[in-house]
C-alpha cells in the first residue's frame, strides 16, 4: 500500500530533511532534524520536526498551519526516518511530541501502520517511566523507533 | 517448511540537495535535543544500563 508524501530533500549527511507542506494556508516549509544525543553506544538521536518561520528561518514547532494534509506530512516524516536509518543502521531514535497531543498524533499514526512498520523496525512506547513494546490501544508519552 | 520473510514496502526517497540547510544549532532543535536527553537520563533505553549523553 501506497501512503501519499510530499517530495522531500536530505542534506548530506542525512540528518536534515526538508519539503514543503501545501494547502488553504498556502506554501510552508517543514523541516525535520535528527540530533544525535549520546556519546559512542548505543547511538541515539532525537528527531525534531517542525515549521520554518520565513521571517527568521528558525523552527517554530508549535506552529499549527492547518493545510489539512496532517497525513501526508506524517507519512513524509514517517519516509525521512527510513532514509536516516539506511545511513545510521543501529541508531535508535527518540521521537515525542512537543505537546500531549501531537504525542498522540505520532501515537495514532504508528498504531495504524504498526504492522508494516514492525517488519523493519522495533518499536517502543513510554509509559510509567518504562519502555514497552509498541502496542495499539494504548497510551504512551514517547516512542524509540530502531531498525531491526 | 519454506520460511518466507516479509518484503519490507517501506522505502525512503529523499532528494539530496546542498540547499538544505544544517539545523544542528537551531534553538529549537537544541532544546527538543535537552529534553530527551532529560528524559533518557531518567528512564534508558531498553537493555541498556548506561547512556553517555553529549
Amino acid at each position: 500500500m501506497n501512503l501519499e508524501t510530499y517530495p522531500y530533500f536530505a542534506n548530506n549527511n542525512f540528518l536534515n530533511y526538508e519539503f514543503f507542506s501545501m494547502g488553504q494556508k498556502g506554501r510552508i516549509k517543514k523541516s525535520v532534524r535528527f540530533t544525535k544525543i549520546s556519546l559512542g553506544d548505543p547511538s541515539i538521536y532525537n528527531l525534531g520536526f517542525g515549521d520554518v518561520v520565513d521571517a527568521t528561518d528558525e523552527i517554530d514547532d508549535h506552529a499549527i498551519t492547518n493545510n489539512g494534509d496532517r497525513d501526508i506530512i506524517l507519512a513524509t516524516i514517517a519516509n525521512t526516518i527510513i532514509d536516516f536509518t539506511d545511513m545510521y543502521v543501529d541508531s535508535y531514535i527518540f521521537v515525542t511530541g512537543s505537546t500531549p497531543s501531537r504525542t498522540r498524533l505520532y501515537q495514532m499514526a504508528i498504531s495504524r501502520r504498526h504492522e508494516e512498520i514492525s517488519i523493519d523496525y522495533i518499536v517502543f512506547g513510554l509509559r510509567d517511566r518504562l519502555w514497552h513494546k509498541f502496542q495499539k490501544n494504548e497510551n504512551y508519552n514517547a516512542f524509540l523507533v530502531k531498525r531491526k | 517448511m519454506t520460511m518466507v520473510k516479509k518484503q519490507s514496502i517501506l522505502k525512503g526517497n529523499a532528494v539530496l540537495s546542498d540547499k538544505v540547510k544544517d539545523r544542528g544549532n537551531d534553538p529549537y532543535f537544541i532544546k527538543k535535543a535537552e529534553q530527551a536527553k532529560e528524559i533518557l537520563r531518567e528512564v534508558g533505553i531498553p537493555g541498556t544500563r548506561k547512556i553517555n549523553f553529549k
